[in-house]
This record gives C-alpha cells, sequence and structure tokens, in this order.
C-alpha cells in the first residue's frame, strides 16, 4: 500500500519512527516532510499529504504535528480528503466505517510511537462498507469545497512574508 | 463577556449535557445552547458559516468527527477534535481554534470540564502562530466569493 506520511518541525522524529515502520511492514512510504528540526509551518505538510491522497498518489495519509490540531487542520481544507485527529482506537474504527476517512492525524506530543502503529494496524483492518445514508453524509462533506486546491506554492507569500520577518512574536 | 455557542449532536450522551452546561457557566461566559432541530450533518453545516474567534463553538458529539469534518472544511474555522487537557490550553493558544469538538464516548464528564475550562480560559498569541493561520485561510481563497 503507498502511505504517504508528514509531519512539522515540532514530532520529526515521530514521523521517521513511523516511516520506517510502514517500510518495515512492506509498505511504499511517500515522506512529504518536514525532514529536520528547522522552524516550519504544518499547513505545508498537512497539504502535501493531503493533495497526495486526493489525487490518488498514496492510498491514504498520515499526519502529525504536535496536538494534532493544526495539522489536522490543514489536510481537512484540501478537497477530497476526510481525516480525524485520533486519540482513541474506537475513533479510528468509526472513523473508517462511518466516513471512509482517507487520513489519520496525531498529536505526536500527546501519543506515542506504539499506539500510532496500533491505529494505523486497525484502520487497515477496518472496512468502509458503503451505505446511501452514509454516502449522503459523505457527498456532502466532499462537497463543501467547491475547488481543487492542490497547487504547491499556494503558500509562497506566507513563506516569503516569514523570510523577510513579517510574523514574530 | 464572551459568548460560548454549545451544541449536543444526537450522538451525544445526553447525561452529560446538564453537566457540562453548568460548569460553562462558572467560566465567566455567556452559554448559549443551539437546539438540534435537523440531522446533525445539516445542523453543524447551518451553523458552520456563523463562527467567529468573538464566540466560539463548542460541539458535543460521541467521537467529535463528524463536526470535524464538516467544520475542517471551512475557511472561518480552525477545529481542534480533541480529548486531552494540554491539547486543550494548546489548541487556543498557538492553533487560534474557535470550534471545539468533544465525545461523550472518549471522556469523563470530569476530563470533559477540564478541558472546557483549559480551552476557555486560553486565547490566540498570534505573533509566529499567525503565518500558520494565513496558510490555512489562502487554502480556501477560491471559496470566497
Amino acid at each position: 500500500m503507498k502511505i504517504a506520511i508528514g509531519c512539522d518541525h515540532i514530532v520529526t522524529e515521530v514521523k521517521d519512527e513511523i516511516a520506517h515502520w510502514l517500510t518495515q511492514q512492506g509498505h511504499e512510504v511517500l515522506d512529504k516532510g518536514t525532514y529536520d528540526k528547522e522552524r516550519t509551518h504544518y499547513p505545508i505538510y498537512g497539504h502535501l499529504v493531503g493533495r497526495a491522497v486526493a489525487l490518488g498518489e498514496a492510498d491514504f495519509g498520515i499526519c502529525i504535528c504536535g496536538t494534532g490540531v493544526g495539522i489536522s487542520n490543514a489536510a481537512q481544507k484540501t478537497k477530497g480528503v476526510r481525516t480525524a485527529l485520533i486519540r482513541d482506537v474506537n475513533t479510528v474504527i468509526k472513523a473508517k466505517e462511518e466516513f471512509n476517512v482517507n487520513v489519520l492525524s496525531f498529536g505526536g506530543r500527546i501519543v506515542g510511537v506504539g499506539f500510532i502503529e496500533e491505529c494505523i494496524n486497525e484502520y487497515l483492518k477496518t472496512n468502509y462498507q458503503a451505505t446511501p445514508e452514509k454516502e449522503l453524509v459523505i457527498d456532502f462533506i466532499d462537497n463543501i469545497i467547491k475547488h481543487e486546491n492542490y497547487d504547491v506554492e499556494m503558500f509562497d507569500d506566507e513563506k516569503n512574508k516569514w523570510i523577510n520577518g513579517y510574523y514574530h512574536d | 463577556m464572551e459568548k460560548i455557542r454549545i451544541l449536543f449532536t444526537k450522538n451525544a450522551n445526553p447525561s452529560y449535557q446538564e453537566a457540562l452546561v453548568s460548569h460553562l457557566k462558572t467560566l465567566n461566559v455567556e452559554v448559549n445552547i443551539i437546539p438540534n432541530d435537523q440531522a446533525d450533518f445539516l445542523k453543524i453545516y447551518e451553523i458552520a458559516t456563523t463562527v467567529n474567534n468573538d464566540s466560539r463553538l463548542i460541539i458535543v458529539d460521541d467521537y467529535g468527527t463528524l463536526p470535524f469534518l464538516i467544520l475542517g472544511k471551512m475557511q472561518n474555522c480552525v477545529v481542534a477534535q480533541i480529548s486531552d487537557e494540554h491539547s486543550a490550553h494548546m489548541t487556543s493558544e498557538h492553533n487560534g481554534a474557535n470550534v471545539l469538538c468533544l465525545g461523550t464516548e472518549l471522556n469523563s464528564v470530569t476530563t470533559l470540564k477540564n478541558i472546557l475550562t483549559k480551552f476557555i480560559n486560553e486565547h490566540f498569541a498570534a505573533g509566529r502562530h499567525m503565518v500558520r493561520l494565513d496558510m490555512l485561510k489562502t487554502m480556501l481563497q477560491s471559496e470566497e466569493g
């Protein structure tokens, strides 16, 4: 299975461990970064994972930031993505069964590597079985965003402003 | 006084409602309970368009996933589907989350009260975190108008 994975600089080591584990399990991992601990921005990586899934480059995606809130929002704001922020195995099972989520999001400072592995295993074991009622809700969610937003250069303005010191504490 | 709106979905355990609303009223906020008079997904979408930073929204569900899936698609919403106290204050401070999605299948009433307290009592720090909020807005720029 092709799995896209991404994170921000807070939890790079968690993403690296999960990516390594997925490879050991026989999956093809598309590591979308970030790749080091230099301060960066979770929307970049949530979007990269989200678009890989939405465009069919990956079968599903995994997003990790500190609490998981920021990167889950970035993934979810990508057209075609359905993600949930996970801290419980039942949430994974229900999210797959009811909404056929295609990205799992985690807080790398909230949960550990072992739990993330457990959730990925449960996700892969759980089947989505379509019913008209479920499809109606999924179709509704998928059509809230009308336009495809897959341009990887969309954040250039904010990136330039960041470099030029526009954003500071 | 900040206005807090709260919606209990049909999948939320109804026995939580009174305790959570009573607790919110102790937090120096004005509490408005949104009547849930439609199918959950339609009701959540109806209120999604009205979210702003002056009136944070709390949705109590079984797991919080359906409200996250809908509100997370909106440009005006940063949605925290969380179940722990650390995330509760961090997401207010760093993410500027204006929607909280909670699950009665995930937490006891006591823990949810803790989460509400920490979420409500913290506010967005802006500064360097603002670049990420601007990026989230940019993602849905083409949806405007």
